[in-house]
């Protein structure tokens, strides 16, 4: 609204005040008026009229004045930000009170995850950038909130910083690339209160050659790949994005595997079906790494299915738990029917990742049938809901979601007759809505990962990014050339 | 401390990497890294708006996106202002986070002051 030329006060709670001096300062207007409303007070307070009223009372003054008190010099003609450029020393009696000081002031300027790091000296820098062709400064783009540059020296600076190794760093850069491309929603997941999480998943033979767990423990400690690639990725989130727990990282309880993500390897030695970069349409040579979005916690967020080693579920009653709760993760259909917001009807539907354990994804191909497109389509049909079950919001989006457009043509048919009496619903808007890979052990579980189809601020919040011009590993050497580079889901 | 790295810097000096010295030239160790921070291009510009001299007879904006429990704010907000100010006018807008330029020009045109909260 400034940049409209009205005179505005923004008002944020206190919990939020410097998330939005730093919107504001990004956005060109760095010294807009901002109100913080004690956030220990409005949060208890807004829950009815009667007692958000005194918090209004007690605000009104402050509100009041700055929407008449005039704009001062300053607030005019700001200072501009000074920036850091160079290289950094430390100097201490002995090596170690140096590095700590090093750890200490990296920790304390918000450039550090908080766990030790290894000093990115020039020369463990230039061993970094050994394990790509591609040149220093070539810049990538950049990194949500902030929008700071992303350039491979800087990727490298942090994979350094993450304990990374060179051949790592083609499979970091390509993971990085997918979360500054113009088209994945990397602000909304990286700053939400709702702890949205990342999964990282490497599929390629590259996995294999740099050491990754594909199998028992996927998501666990001791593998260094899995750990310093995702390490590596949270380390560029960190200072290129700017980021910054409670500033403008505003995730509620954090999340699961905060320091690395959920970083892993496609298990394609015990995958019955094609590889996920393959199916994806990259050349089966290739590697690609894949950046999914899921919600951190509860039924939006990941579940499990499956008995492990201990229960005997057989793949039939996996699917069928996963297709059960497919149909029931609707809630979103249903808000954006309340809020008749066109946009929100497109963003509420929900896109599912799967992860199938290696025995499961057997099971279903050798003694059910299912190849992956036959598996989409059966997840897909199955899943829909009687539309007697459907509340009339929730009609009434899926109907707004034919009309516009947004459900593919191919199926719109599907989804009217499905939208009377005695026909089904498709809960998701195409089979494509779920991607999968076979990863873990055997014995494991089968997961799910669910978020937003589409981002909520950027079209995608699933993408595959082709690894390449790595020069010490034998896959992934040579430029992109005319390969295919980008996979979004869906597609746009 | 932000300034302490900067008093830090060396520029494009060539430094010893966790270079030891000996006790006899010095009790002294250094650690020279490289800067992992992307640098974010300033946008350009814009400075507040000149404020309303007064709210008499001024139309008075409020813009909530719609989260939980912030109409109960607002609707105090509004309470008040009608109170303090009966020739006031308040008009009320709700929508996404960003506005967008286009529905931000809709709203210029309909009141002279405005506020904007997300309700976090």
């Amino acid at each position: 609204m400034e940049k409209a030329g009205v005179p505005a006060v923004y008002l944020a709670t206190s919990q939020f005040f410097q998330n939005a001096h730093l919107s504001a300062e990004d956005n060109g207007v760095p010294t807009m008026r901002i109100i913080g409303v004690p956030a220990d007070l409005y949060y208890r307070e807004r829950i009815s009229k009667e007692r958000a009223r005194p918090v209004a009372e007690k605000m009104i003054d402050e509100m009041l004045a700055s929407l008449t008190q005039p704009i001062t010099e300053e607030e005019s003609n700001p200072k501009k930000r000074s920036s850091v450029t160079g290289t950094i020393a430390f100097t201490g009696d002995t090596p170690e009170a140096a590095l700590e000081d090093f750890n200490q002031q990296f920790l304390d300027n918000q450039w550090s995850d908080g766990l030790p790091l290894v000093p990115p000296t020039p020369e463990r820098v230039k061993w970094m950038l050994s394990g790509t062709s591609r040149a220093p400064d070539e810049v990538i783009g950049q990194l949500s909130p902030r929008n700071g540059t992303v350039t491979i020296e800087k990727i490298a600076i942090n994979a350094v910083m993450a304990g990374a190794k060179p051949e790592y760093l083609p499979v970091i850069i390509a993971a990085v690339e997918g979360l500054a491309d113009p088209n994945f929603d990397e602000l909304h997941f990286s700053t939400s209160t709702g702890s949205f999480n990342l999964v990282i998943g490497v599929s390629g033979p590259i996995a294999d050659e740099i050491g990754m767990n594909s199998g028992l423990g996927l998501f666990s400690y001791g593998s260094r790949a899995n750990g310093t690639i995702g390490r590596a990725v949270r380390l560029a989130m960190i200072n290129m994005g700017h980021t910054w727990p409670a500033q403008n990282d505003m995730a509620l309880v954090g999340r699961p595997g905060a320091h690395a993500f959920l970083t892993f390897a496609e298990n394609q030695a015990q995958s019955p079906w094609t590889s996920y970069h393959e199916a994806a349409g990259f050349a089966p040579e290739d590697s690609t790494v894949t950046l999914t979005v899921t919600g951190g916690y509860g039924r939006t967020g990941t579940n499990v299915y499956g008995g492990g080693a201990v229960a005997l579920v057989p793949p039939e009653a996996v699917l069928q738990s996963i297709v059960r709760d497919i149909s029931s993760v609707r809630t979103g259909i249903a808000a954006g029917g309340a809020t008749g917001n066109e946009k929100a009807v497109r963003s509420n539907y929900r896109k599912f990742f799967v992860i199938f354990n290696p025995e499961i994804a057997q099971e279903l191909n050798s003694r059910l049938g299912y190849t992956r497109e036959k598996l989409k389509e059966h997840i897909f049909e199955a899943s829909s809901v009687p539309f007697e079950e459907l509340k009339p919001n929730e009609v009434e989006a899926v109907q707004r979601a034919i009309d516009s457009g947004y459900i593919p043509a191919e199926f719109a048919e599907r989804f009217k007759a499905g939208l009377k009496p005695g026909g089904k619903v498709p809960m998701l808007s195409r089979p494509d809505d779920v991607q999968f890979m076979v990863a873990g052990g055997i014995p494991g579980y089968t997961l799910t990962m669910t978020y937003f189809l589409d981002g909520v601020y950027k079209p995608v919040a699933h993408i595959s990014k082709l690894v390449h011009s790595a020069t010490l590993t034998k896959a992934s050497q040579g430029g992109a050339g005319t390969k295919l580079t980008t996979r979004l889901v869906p597609d746009k | 401390m932000h300034k302490h790295i900067k008093s830090l810097l060396l520029g494009l000096a060539v430094a010893p990497v966790l270079a030891v010295c000996t006790p006899a030239l010095a009790q002294s160790a250094t650690l020279e890294v490289m800067n992992p921070r992307g640098e974010i291009p300033p946008p350009p510009f814009h400075a507040p708006s000149p404020r309303v001299t007064d709210l008499a007879g001024k139309t008075v904006g409020i813009y909530w996106i719609g989260k939980a429990g912030g109409d109960n704010f607002w609707d105090g907000v509004e309470e008040v202002l009608n109170e303090r100010f009966p020739n006031t006018k308040t008009v009320r807008y709700e929508g996404p986070f960003d506005l967008g330029e286009k529905r931000a020009q809709e709203i210029a045109k309909e009141v002279d002051t405005i506020f904007y909260g997300v309700g976090d």
